[in-house]
């Protein structure tokens, strides 16, 4: 039972621990990725293969480790590319004169009709993507969120009296964004980030288990799922539990340190 | 009253047009998504390693070699005819294709849509009563690790355990004729996905809720009530639900959007033959013209949701004031 | 005492303190009154004196992690600090009625007022919707809500303050209690409002031989309008008289400094006096009388003794009361 004021420290550590597994755990650990042990097909874990092989022989340990770079690694870019479109969408939205803000309003509408993994598997099954093309998908198919949040916290934030103020002396659109509305809305936009850090690993893992996110060899947590999914019914449960078990974990720090800041925002009781 | 009515009127065609307007867009975004495209149909049908000429050549037949707005209009003229194109990998209308699988989306989505709007209100309105007691602290850590946990993870753990390890209930399709029957073996292989399309939905929906009753719970008509002598059954039932259920239209006209997604995992999952599926298999093998037909189609019934459920509220909320 | 009939409501030693206090000081401290049939004590103090948690306690309503520490509340006969919570359940809203401070509130916003008049009437009483219905038009009339009692159901947005505080009055009357708890009834009200709203409370109280308790925070209120007075202070009770002797000479100085925050109805009489310094925070109590750091009359026992209320008239809990004579 996690009590809402520790769930920030208590996400932030999981992160923390699941990140220094994926970069550091290799490090520590004698076997590659993608190493192939012809004579260990399959193996269920034991002390030499810890977490067992799959059909390759291949050591599913070391492929959680090198699938938590890739995931997490995409997962942050494509957040910070999200997060940079919503707040320079949404901030010029609330700024600019009421009719862009209501055009672009509209077009936040129809956008967000569709949901964001569906435009993720529309795209991606349109264009084949690396790494890179992955970040970018993501992060340009899921801003819509923040977009909504900054231009509305734009609007509360230009009729405080300080932001007036500083209209009436001449300062110009892009210094008022910068030191007074982007300062005003930072700690809800730290949460909604924390938000949609958890919402691309959802994504990335749901579209590389479709077969459409990051493509094998590569490893990442959503490709083993997927390529484990068949070889676990028949026996091979340790390819599906242990990148499971990782995506769930890695999806739960980030809400728990969404909703722990959040709790700290909203001043409910700590203790 | 008769005023009250007309203005309810004008608020109902007022969202009615800002529906219609959204949709327009969303045909609009969609048919640009396709447009912007690298390499487009031509290549999905002749295949990426066609010659140029013979992409070219087909460009003609299908007129994409037409300038950007005849080729917008014919698009809208399609529509606008039902004409939703032809899946080449499927060899057969996108229209059909979409009907025939439709049903069965329809289907698991109202079971999960039962299943998880009862669960939630059962457990929002317990831990809106249990406030800062045991039970809504057990339900909050069952909220965050329900919507923390991915729908893929959890069917295919669930294909393990329950259809692989016991085989109590099939890893999935639907069965044959004989299982859609009435008095079929169906209801079998709808449990195991309906569970798992489940499971998220009701954590999202039950801590959304349970927030509304906890809040309704410190209102002064409730101290009220209870100082009338009401039990706590009457209270929550009469009273708080009433009242809490509002935001809830809302929600659910939020989950259609969430079911679809949830969906084309969880029929990926368990090759249940629902658009979910079809969206998947058609992402796959590239057929554009199914794909492009399902984004749009749940394009609209997300703006559909939305509107029943703002009208939903409407007709719930006697405060509402129209200005 | 003053009693014109016969005790319904008596209440002794109420204590009231969180949960798990630890070394806080209790919220409500050995507080004990009586109020008799047709009789309207007021409870006079600020907020934070424990006048609400009092309330709360004869409703046995104390907020979650507030309990009743020591004490008894009795109703007529039946002590209902020892009930079991569905017996004493049965009692509210049919025995003792109790009005909120902010009608809007407490009244649920989405169901109609004959809706929620009629169930209370029916959770106790039982039998038809049509009885109810019959029931509830006599008593809409009653408070002066007789254009309601017809007609497509009234919401409480329909209605104005007064109006909604005329049918929590009705609601809180419904199965006709002995005892009626006011808590703030006008606080939200317009003056003129207020008049009329207390003019009505005073008339069912004369006509029913209602037993009231009106909590207030407004002493001149209290004073032209309640039998007797007790003011609270931190937590307990520190004088209680007639209200007709008492805003002519409160002997605590506590009362006495609230009687001079009152402004002159007429003229104006320079500054009006203030008392220096806030109430004690419910973790910090100091040594001996609780009102000692603030008082001007206080001495060296103050701080050293806690005064007990006079079990004879005139009551009050002072070691160096106002002289007699303003």
């Amino acid at each position: 039972m996690v009590r809402a004021a520790s769930a920030e420290y208590l996400g932030a550590a999981l992160m923390l621990a699941l990140a220094f597994f994926s970069w550091a755990g290799p490090a520590f650990y004698a076997h590659d990725a993608l190493a192939i042990h012809a004579r260990h097909i399959l193996a269920a874990p034991d002390a030499r293969f810890l977490l067992g092989t799959d059909a390759l022989g291949r050591d599913t340990l070391a492929r959680l480790m090198r699938g938590g770079q890739t995931t997490l690694a995409v997962a942050f870019g494509a957040s910070a590319i999200g997060l940079f479109a919503g707040l320079a969408y949404g901030i010029l939205a609330g700024l600019g004169p009421a009719w862009i803000d209501r055009a672009l309003m509209r077009l936040l509408d129809a956008l967000l009709a569709i949901p964001t993994l569906i435009l993720m598997i529309f795209f991606a099954a349109i264009v084949p993507l690396g790494e890179t093309g992955l970040a970018t998908l993501l992060g340009l198919v899921s801003w819509p969120g923040i977009a909504r949040l900054a231009r509305n916290e734009t609007l509360a934030a230009r009729e405080r009296d300080y932001v007036r103020a500083a209209r009436q002396f001449g300062a110009g659109g892009f210094y008022i964004a910068r030191t007074h509305i982007l300062r005003a809305m930072l700690p809800l936009v730290i949460v909604n980030a924390t938000f949609l850090m958890a919402d691309m690993i959802l994504g990335l893992s749901g579209l590389s288990f479709l077969g459409l996110g990051i493509q094998p060899p590569h490893a990442s947590w959503g490709g083993l799922l997927n390529t484990g999914a068949g070889l676990a019914v028949i026996g091979s449960w340790w390819l599906i539990v242990f990148p499971g078990l990782a995506i769930f974990l890695a999806i739960l720090a980030m809400n728990m340190l969404g909703q722990g800041l959040l709790a700290r925002l909203n001043g409910e009781a700590s203790g | 009253m008769r005023k009250g009515g007309s203005l309810v009127i004008v608020a109902v065609l007022r969202r009615l047009g800002g529906s219609v307007l959204s949709v327009a867009l969303l045909v609009t975004l969609v048919f640009f998504m396709i447009y912007a495209t690298p390499g487009g149909p031509a290549y999905s049908i002749l295949g990426v390693h066609a010659s140029p000429n013979a992409v070219a050549a087909l460009d003609r037949q299908m007129g994409l070699d037409h300038p950007v707005w005849q080729q917008y209009l014919t698009w809208w003229m399609h529509l606008a005819h039902g004409n939703l194109g032809y899946s080449y990998t499927q060899h057969a209308p996108v229209v059909r294709l979409i009907g025939s699988y439709l049903h069965n989306t329809l289907l698991l989505d109202a079971v999960v849509a039962v299943a998880a709007i009862g669960l939630a209100v059962t457990l929002g309105l317990a831990q809106g009563a249990y406030a800062r007691r045991l039970p809504e602290r057990l339900i909050g850590a069952w909220q965050i690790v329900g919507y923390s946990l991915p729908t893929f993870f959890v069917g295919t753990v669930l294909i393990l355990v329950f259809a692989a390890d016991l085989a109590w209930l099939p890893p999935g399709g639907i069965g044959g004729a004989a299982a859609t029957a009435p008095g079929g073996t169906l209801w079998r292989h709808l449990v195991l996905p309906a569970a798992t399309l489940t499971l998220p939905l009701a954590a999202g929906l039950s801590r959304y809720f349970g927030h509304q009753v906890r809040d309704e719970y410190r209102q002064d008509y409730v101290r009220a009530a209870a100082a009338r002598g009401l039990g706590p059954a009457r209270i929550a039932f009469g009273h708080v639900l009433r009242n809490a259920a509002r935001p809830l239209a809302t929600l659910i006209g939020m989950m259609v959007p969430q079911i679809f997604v949830g969906g084309v995992l969880t029929e990926s999952v368990f090759n249940y033959p629902g658009l979910g599926w079809l969206l998947w298999r058609s992402a796959l093998e590239q057929d554009y013209p199914t794909l492009t037909a399902i984004v749009l189609l749940i394009g609209i019934l997300t703006v559909l949701g939305n509107l029943a459920a703002d009208l939903l509220n409407t007709l719930l909320d006697v405060r509402v004031r129209y200005d | 005492m003053s009693a014109q009939g016969r005790i319904v409501l008596d209440v002794r030693g109420l204590t009231i303190g969180l949960a798990h206090a630890g070394r806080a000081r209790p919220l409500v401290d050995d507080l004990s009154f009586e109020v008799a049939e047709g009789e309207m004590l007021a409870f006079v103090g600020e907020s934070g004196s424990g006048k609400s948690l009092t309330a709360a306690a004869i409703f046995g309503l104390l907020p979650f992690g507030v309990r009743r520490l020591a004490g008894s509340i009795h109703l007529h006969d039946t002590v209902l600090t020892a009930l079991p919570e569905p017996a004493l359940r049965a009692r509210r809203g049919r025995d003792m009625g109790l009005v909120f401070q902010n009608p809007l509130t407490a009244l649920n916003p989405s169901r109609g007022i004959r809706a929620q008049i009629a169930e209370t009437y029916r959770v106790h009483r039982g039998g038809t919707r049509r009885a109810a219905q019959k029931r509830l038009r006599a008593l809409l009339t009653e408070v002066g809500l007789a254009h309601a009692a017809d007609g497509p159901e009234t919401y409480p947005h329909q209605l104005s303050g007064g109006m909604r505080q005329r049918a929590m009055i009705a609601m809180a009357l419904v199965c006709d209690p002995t005892l009626l708890i006011a808590d703030e009834p006008t606080t939200a009200l317009d003056v003129v409002v207020q008049a009329q709203i207390l003019d009505l409370l005073a008339r069912l109280r004369r006509e029913r031989g209602l037993a009231v308790v009106f909590i207030t925070h407004d002493l001149a209120l209290a004073a032209s309008r309640a039998d007797r007075i007790l003011v609270l202070y931190a937590g307990r009770g520190i004088e209680e008289g007639r209200a007709a002797d008492f805003f002519e000479a409160p002997r605590h100085p506590y009362s006495r400094a609230l009687r001079d925050a009152v402004p002159p109805l007429h003229g104006h009489g320079g500054r009006l006096a203030e008392i220096p310094g806030l109430p004690p925070g419910p973790g910090a109590l100091p040594a001996g009388c609780r009102f000692a750091p603030r008082c001007p009359n206080a001495r060296d026992d103050c701080r050293q003794n806690e005064p007990a209320m006079r079990r004879t008239e005139p009551r009050f809990a002072c070691f160096h009361p106002c002289p007699e004579a303003p």
